[in-house]
């Protein structure tokens, strides 16, 4: 399967691993895997045993997540209403 | 005092390079050889489900250690895998083309409407006949149907997928380091009561790890 474009270039079907996948839209989505990845690594060779691991793997997902869901919401602040505020507008 | 990472307190944590060197070779391979079997299959799939990822998401081309050099250090972290998967985007998916200001060949991402000859990898221009793609050289050799080798992600998608693989990377320098610092653990040999090794690592054994019996194991 192919599309051509109007401008003559083509497009090949998605081939898995060389083509990138459009997360224009939803790229904040994206953070969950990260997370989860960042969480799986870091907790396995910090616990000094297994037990619990995924409960611990989730619970610093969650964390990660509302960090960075909290960094957006005071970086928005800061940008949208602090500095507009000093700026007078 | 925060407690020793991945390994049982009380136990000598000695210098190990053999386990640092495999480790570095894929991500959780010192682990597994320092007997941390479960270990090592948790790091595998997270370092290597999150370096997957990122080529997933960003394709291939955000290995790429001409145009990324920066970004490749980070990736390179990985192990030979990055080296491996940059020595195929280089040389079986960019393109050759003489760059004037140069007056040189150089290599490139593909135009979304440009081919790659297999024989030498030079750029050659799609057409579209009769409805199909065709690629013909200069010297009547035919690609029909022709497609762009690989296709450069738009910003985003690359971006993420730069982001999840240089990660990944650096991600394992801690893995290594931590394996490189591991406790041994004799496989399939039980705990015995008195002598048992300074070495010997067992998970969630109790008494070994000196948490006074019962079954709770402490989380990190």
């Amino acid at each position: 399967m192919i599309a051509l474009l109007a401008d003559g270039a083509v497009l090949p079907a998605y081939r898995p691993f060389i083509d990138p996948i459009q997360v224009h839209a939803l790229w904040w989505l994206m953070l969950l895997p990260l997370a989860v990845g960042v969480s799986m690594v870091y907790k396995a060779v910090r616990m000094r045993d297994l037990h619990g691991y995924w409960l611990a793997v989730l619970r610093m997902t969650v964390e990660i997540v509302l960090g960075m869901g909290l960094l957006g919401v005071a970086t928005y602040l800061v940008v949208e209403v602090y500095v507009r505020k000093m700026s007078g507008g | 005092m925060p407690p020793p990472p991945s390994s049982q307190a009380g136990a000598p944590e000695t210098f190990n390079p053999a386990a640092a060197v495999v480790a570095a070779v894929f991500p959780g391979l010192g682990h597994f050889h320092l007997g941390q079997t479960k270990r090592a299959i948790l790091i595998t799939v997270g370092v290597m489900g999150l370096y997957l990822t990122g080529i997933a998401v960003g394709g291939v081309a955000c290995v790429d250690r001409r145009d990324n050099f920066i970004w490749f250090l980070g990736q390179a972290l990985v192990g030979p895998v990055t080296f491996g998967l940059d020595y195929v985007h280089q040389n079986k998916l960019k393109v050759m083309v003489f760059d004037p200001r140069m007056q040189a060949d150089r290599l490139r991402e593909p135009y979304p409407n440009e081919a790659r000859d297999p024989r030498n990898g030079h750029a050659i221009p799609i057409i579209v006949e009769n409805g199909i793609p065709v690629a013909r050289t200069a010297d009547k050799f035919v690609i029909s149907p022709a497609y762009p080798s690989n296709v450069k992600a738009v910003p985003r998608s690359n971006e993420l997928g730069t982001l999840f693989t240089t990660i990944a990377g650096f991600l394992n320098v801690i893995v290594i380091i931590d394996a490189a610092f591991g406790v041994r653990v004799e496989r399939k040999r039980k705990p015995i009561a008195t002598g048992v090794s300074k070495t010997l690592r067992v998970p969630g054994a109790a008494g070994v790890g000196g948490s006074g019996g019962g079954s709770g194991g402490g989380a990190a």
